[in-house]
This record gives structure tokens, sequence and C-alpha cells, in this order.
């Protein structure tokens, strides 16, 4: 009789420990660069920070998975997916189709309106302003672009069949524009801003965004089970006491700090 | 010294020595020459242990030269100084006696001190190699190979890379060091040295020991390349 | 007699000094007005103070930078050794393996070897640590150099040294000891103290796979400062803190030891 129960307990525990499979156990390896605040950033200790950390660690939570950060070179983000160095980019990664040849990506979570930041001189010269809409400045024939390898910003431009400078860094390209090298850049809202509060004078913002840039997270191409699990994730954000709540709640005052015309709502919106 | 060469042979760079066969007795100041490439570098090298022979032995005082009692007791000096770079003149003197010789920090330095003064080198002690003459440096080597207190010297022409003027200096030097009472083997190119400071002679030519003698022959060369030899080097 | 030379040849070397350290001073300033110029022209408000919260980060960024080359210049002198002897071996197989890799190594550039052995050797040996291979590469990198420097170490002992060494009845241990080591040590310390200095500003390469080294703290700064101009000039002057001292360093002995 004990022998019996011994046996079938043993059983049990085998079977209970078999089920709960390898992944349940390994840390769930997020990819970010983190030199892009307030959405990737670290602390004055160097530990990652920013909405899509928030963002990471929320989606741990979702899958009672451990969550590492591993700070990525942007550029070198879809290639750590592929070498299985990094299980899934939450880098506010836009939604594109160059991009889609080599991973899944989410449905969208964030839609980062694409603004420019333009020369002062270059702006007076050409008669823009502020609220001037983008017809205005793509009609300006000899208009230099500057945008970063690789990303939308220097995609955008070349849909429009205009000459594109490649940076490799958001610095170079900020200061290529303050500096009067390039005269317009095209980013998301954040470090157009930021570069704009860096350089008052040399600067100004154009608010009218050229595309609405979806923002998906990025899994390996055929990695289904863990990219139903982000849609799945996804698809509470916007319950109550969701992620969008939340994120609202710890970061608007931030945001809005930057300029008051960022709420976390002006991100969510298409 | 007896100097007993048994079928020798051997090869040092472009020389080669044949089966060579030589005994000599009592004499002490011995000089080796001839033109370059005849053998006598490899001789002298052979002569002091320096090197050992492919084939057969060389006994000096009825001692194997590959005897390491024979080594000890055998100083060499050397045609480019050789002195240890990174050492000052006495340092190179003073290393050698405190550890292979086991004399004490004190005796060492006063077998240097001794020896560098005799050179004339009181001046020069605490300096480096390359911080003194040519002249100065041979000098210094010298002054090493005599701090061991060997019963003979062997000199592979020690001038033979100084200008005229050190090599005066060094060559008076050593003959001051007469009265030592050493025994001498060297191999140079300067007669006049060969003339004050030898008393005996060995002509080699091409990897023989052609002729042989007192300093006498240098005036009376039996052999035709002898006689050759001393009117080029006139 | 002696009186009316020696304060007029006192003098005379003073003023010599004297002339050099202001011809230093000069030229000194003429190189920071110019780097001033640069600035000026770039920024209005030209000011360090954004970077004072980050001292931590940038302390951390010295830090790494200093303990990554330490790794790095140890790690290429051990391996640069085993190139050495590898070389020197009488297996011609060590011989041509030794040429070859020599020889791609030369070829390749240092950022290149970084993400190659980051992103492609690391993740074939199934690693996921990208700052391990990351210094790997760069100590591959050294190692060609620091086999060299070690090759014309060695062989500045002659061999006329080493019969002089038989001859004086010398052991083996007082050989490597007095003679040997000391002399090899002369010879290799200007040169390897000059592929240190190499290996300090290549360690700003390894930002590319966000070590936390000089370079990338400063990124990461000048991403939230957006003082970039400060941020560039801070990097520069941290840079040339930990090599000026090394390469004055580097003078010093080669004065004092050379042979």
């Amino acid at each position: 009789m004990k022998k019996i129960f011994n046996m079938s307990f043993l059983l049990i525990l085998i079977f209970i420990l078999t089920a709960c499979g390898t992944n349940e156990n390994e840390p769930l390896r997020v990819g970010m660069d983190l030199r892009y605040p307030p959405f990737e950033t670290v602390d004055f200790n160097n530990n990652p920070e920013g909405i899509s950390v928030d963002v990471a660690m929320a989606f741990g939570e979702y899958l009672d998975r451990e969550v590492e950060i591993v700070n990525t070179n942007f550029l070198s983000l879809i290639p750590a997916l592929e070498a299985d160095n990094i299980d899934i980019v939450i880098a506010s990664m836009s939604i594109t189709e160059e991009r889609e040849k080599s991973v899944d990506f989410t449905d969208p979570y964030f839609y980062f309106k694409i603004i420019s930041l333009v020369n002062k001189d270059f702006a007076d010269a050409n008669d823009l302003n502020a609220d001037s809409s983008i017809d205005d400045i793509l009609a300006i024939d000899n208009a230099r672009y500057v945008g970063l390898a690789t990303q939308v910003s220097a995609t955008i431009p070349k849909t429009y069949d205009k000459d594109v400078i490649e940076a490799t860094d958001l610095g170079t390209a900020v200061e290529s524009v303050a500096q009067g090298s390039a005269d317009i850049l095209l980013m998301s809202a954040n470090p157009v801003i930021d570069g704009y509060n860096a350089n008052k004078d040399d600067t100004m913002i154009i608010w009218s965004a050229f595309v609405s840039s979806p923002i998906g997270m990025a899994v390996k191409e055929g990695n289904s089970e863990l990219l139903a699990e982000a849609n799945a994730f996804i698809d509470t954000f916007n319950d109550d006491g969701g992620l969008y709540e939340t994120l609202s709640e710890k970061w608007n005052s931030t945001l809005l700090e930057q300029s008051d015309q960022l709420g976390l709502d002006f991100y969510t919106n298409e | 010294m007896k100097l007993e060469i048994k079928n020798i042979t051997h090869q040092y760079d472009v020389e080669v020595l044949h089966q060579l066969n030589f005994t000599l007795t009592n004499y002490k100041s011995i000089a080796l020459i001839g033109v370059s490439g005849s053998g006598k570098s490899t001789l002298i090298r052979l002569l002091s242990g320096l090197e050992k022979p492919s084939e057969g032995s060389v006994l000096i005082n009825d001692v194997p030269v590959s005897d390491k009692l024979y080594r000890d007791h055998v100083g060499f000096v050397f045609q480019s100084h050789n002195l240890f770079p990174h050492l000052s003149l006495k340092r190179n003197i003073t290393l050698i006696l405190e550890k292979t010789r086991d004399k004490s920090k004190q005796e060492a330095n006063d077998i240097a001190t001794k020896y560098l003064k005799l050179l004339h080198l009181e001046d020069q002690m605490d300096k480096l190699p390359k911080n003194v003459s040519g002249g100065q440096a041979q000098r210094a080597a010298i002054a090493r190979a005599l701090s061991i207190d060997p019963k003979i010297i062997f000199l592979d022409e020690p001038t033979s890379s100084l200008d005229p003027i050190l090599t005066h200096e060094v060559l008076t030097a050593v003959q001051d060091l007469k009265s030592l009472g050493k025994e001498f083997v060297f191999v140079t190119h300067v007669l006049s040295f060969v003339r004050d400071f030898a008393d005996y002679v060995i002509f080699m030519h091409e990897g023989n020991i052609h002729e042989h003698g007192t300093i006498d022959i240098l005036d009376h060369p039996k052999t035709i390349e002898l006689k050759e030899f001393m009117r080029k080097v006139h | 007699m002696n009186k009316p030379t020696v304060p007029s040849l006192k003098k005379a070397l003073t003023s010599n000094t004297a002339r050099i350290l202001a011809a230093y001073f000069f030229a000194a300033l003429t190189i920071i007005a110019f780097i001033v110029w640069v600035v000026v022209k770039q920024t209005d408000n030209f000011s360090f103070a954004p970077f004072i919260d980050y001292q931590n980060l940038i302390v951390r960024g010295v830090g790494n930078t200093i303990l990554i080359s330490l790794i790095s210049l140890i790690g290429s002198m051990v391996l640069g050794f085993l190139f050495y002897l590898l070389q020197s071996s009488k297996i011609k197989y060590f011989n041509a393996l030794i040429d070859i890799f020599t020889e791609i190594i030369y070829g390749t550039p240092m950022i290149v070897m970084i993400i190659v052995m980051a992103f492609l050797i690391g993740p074939a040996f199934n690693s996921l640590n990208r700052n391990f291979f990351g210094v790997l590469a760069l100590i591959l990198y050294m190692s060609p150099y620091m086999k060299n420097v070690f090759k014309s170490a060695i062989s500045s002992v002659s061999e006329e040294q080493y019969l002089a060494m038989d001859l004086f009845g010398f052991n083996a241990y007082q050989k490597y000891r007095y003679i040997i080591i000391p002399q090899i040590i002369r010879v290799l310390m200007p040169p390897l103290m000059n592929n240190f200095s190499l290996i300090i500003k290549g360690s700003a390469l390894l930002n590319f796979i966000s070590y936390a080294e000089l370079y990338y703290v400063i990124n990461v700064a000048q991403s939230k400062t957006f003082a970039f101009v400060e941020g560039y000039i801070l990097m520069w002057g941290l840079y040339l803190l930990l090599t000026i001292p090394l390469s004055q360093l580097t003078k010093m002995i080669e004065r004092k030891w050379a042979l």
C-alpha cells in the first residue's frame, strides 16, 4: 500500500515538474536601446527605466515570467532577435513593410506621430512656421533632410523622393539641424521636442504629422506562441486599470513637462 | 701552457676546420694570425671551450676544455665587448663575482674596482656600456675577463671594431697586464701587437695550421702563404 | 676667476628652461583657444552643469573603461605570448596557423572585430554574454601587436650574450633573473604602454554592444540632457586624462631605460 502511494506521489511530482515546462523558468529577454528617453532610458545609476521598460515589466507580470532588459544598440535589435539573443523587441519600433520581411510584429500599441525639427534660418527663409502643413514642407525643393539610418526618419523622406543624409545617432542628427548643415529632421515627438529645447535659438518645431507611425513589439519570425501572448496582452491595455491607465498616471506629468501638447494619449491615439 | 688539438673537425660561420691536429708546450702568449676565414676565430672559440667541436677533442694543460673545471679558469674577450647592456661597467663584473664565484658584495666591489682601475676606468665604473666609448667598453670587457682570476685569457680580435686611436689605447692596456702572470691566446690583425706581446705565432690558412713558430717567423716566413700574408699586411 | 662665470652660467640655464616652458605654455594656449572658438560657435550657453546629475554614471563609465582596458591588456599579453611561442615553434602547422590568424586580424577593423565576436561568434557558442565576446574581440585584435613586442624584446638579447652567460657559469635561474628578463622588460615597456593606450582608445568602440564604458555613458547623458557639445568635449577631455599621463609616463620610462 505504502509503495503504491509513494510511487504515485513521485509520478505526480514528476508530471507537475515537466508540465511546468522549460519556458516558465526562463526570464523573458526584452531588447531595447536605452538612449531614447522617456520611453527607453536609464536612471542615474544606469538602471533601465522608461515607458517601454514599464511595458516590458507589465508583460512579464502578465506571463508570470521574470523580465531581463537587454540593452541593445537600435541597429542591432533585429539581428539580435534573429540570433535568439533576445526574445522580443519592445523599443518603440515602428511597424514597417521592410521590417515585416524579417520579423513578426504585434498589433500596434502606440502611435508615434512623426513631426519635424527644422533649422530656424531655413524656416524663416522659406516662410515656415509651427503650423505649416506637410505639403508646405514638401514643396520646398532643396530642403536637406537628415534621418537615422534604418529608422522611419530616414525612410519617410525617401518615399517622397527626397534625399536623406543618414546619421548614426540622434545627437549628431539634432546637431546638424541646429548648426544648419541639415534643414529638417523627421522624428517622433519626444526627440524633436528635446532637440528643440536644447537649441531654442537655432531650431523650431513644425507640428503637423508626416505619418502616424504605428509602434509594435517584434518577435522572431515564426514565434507564433509569443506573438499570440503579446497580442493578448496588448488587448488588455484599454481595460479599466489596464496599461494605458497605469502608464498615464505614472508618466503624464513627466511627458507634460516636456511640452503641454503631450500626455500619454498623444501616443495611444492614431 | 700545453696545447693539444686532437683530430678537430668543426664549422663556425664560413670557417671550416677539418681533422686538425697540433701540439704545443711551454709558451705563455700565443697569437693566431691569418686572413679572414682562415679558421682562427673558430680555433680560438674551440680552445676556450666557448664552442664544442663536432669531432675531436682539445686539451689544455692536460685538462679537456669541455670540463667545467677548465671553463671556470678561463677568461674570454669578444670582438664586440659583449657587456651586459643594462648593467653598469662595475655591475657587469660584480654580478658575476657575487652569483657565480661566491664573493660577498664587499669582496666583489673591491675586485671590480681594482681591475677597472687597472684598465684606467675609474671614472667610468658606474656608467652603462652605451654611455662609454668603444675603447672603454672593450677595456671593461677585459677587466671583466680578468676579474674572475683566470689562468688563461682568450681575446678574439679585441680591437677590430675600434679605430686606430682606441685600438692603441686597448692594446697598450693589455700590454700592461703582462705582469699579472696570466697566459694569453689571442687573435689579432695588429702585427705590431703580435711582436710586442706574443711569444709564439700560429699562422692559419684555409682551415689549417699552415706555419707556426716564435715571432721570428714574421720576419722570416718559410711558406709562400705566410710570405704573401706578411707582404699584404705591411 | 670662477665667480664671474658661474652666475652668468646659471642665468643662461634658467633662461633656457624658462624659454622652453614659455613655448609649451603658449602652444597649449593656442590649441585651447582653438577649441574654445569651436565650442563657442556651436552653443550659446556652454555649461557642464547638466552633467553633474550624471556623475555617478560618468564615473562608472571611466571605471569601466579602465577595467576593460586592463583586462584586455593582460589578456592580449597572455595571448600575444602564446602566439609568439606558436610562431617560434618547430611545428610548421602552428607557424602557419599563427600567420594566417595574424593576417586576418591585421586586416579587420576593430569595430568589425567587436561586432563579429559579439553577434556572430558569441551566439554560435550559444552565449548571450555580449560583453565577454566584446572584450575577447579587443584581446584578439591586440594579440598580434603584443606578439611583435615580445618577439623584438626577446630577440634583443643577442646570441653572444647567451655565450657570455654560459662562459661565466650562470645557471638557468640566474640567467633569466639577472640578465635576460631585466633586458626584456626594458625593451618591452615602451611599446607595451603604447599598446595599452591603443586599447584605452579602442575601448570606446564597445559602446556599440551597449557596454557602459565612457563613450556610452556620455551618450546616455547626452540623450537626457541634450547638451551634445558639452558632452563631446567632456568625453574628449576624460579620454585625454587617461591617455596623456600614460604617454608621459611611457616617455619617462623610455628615457630612463633605453638600451
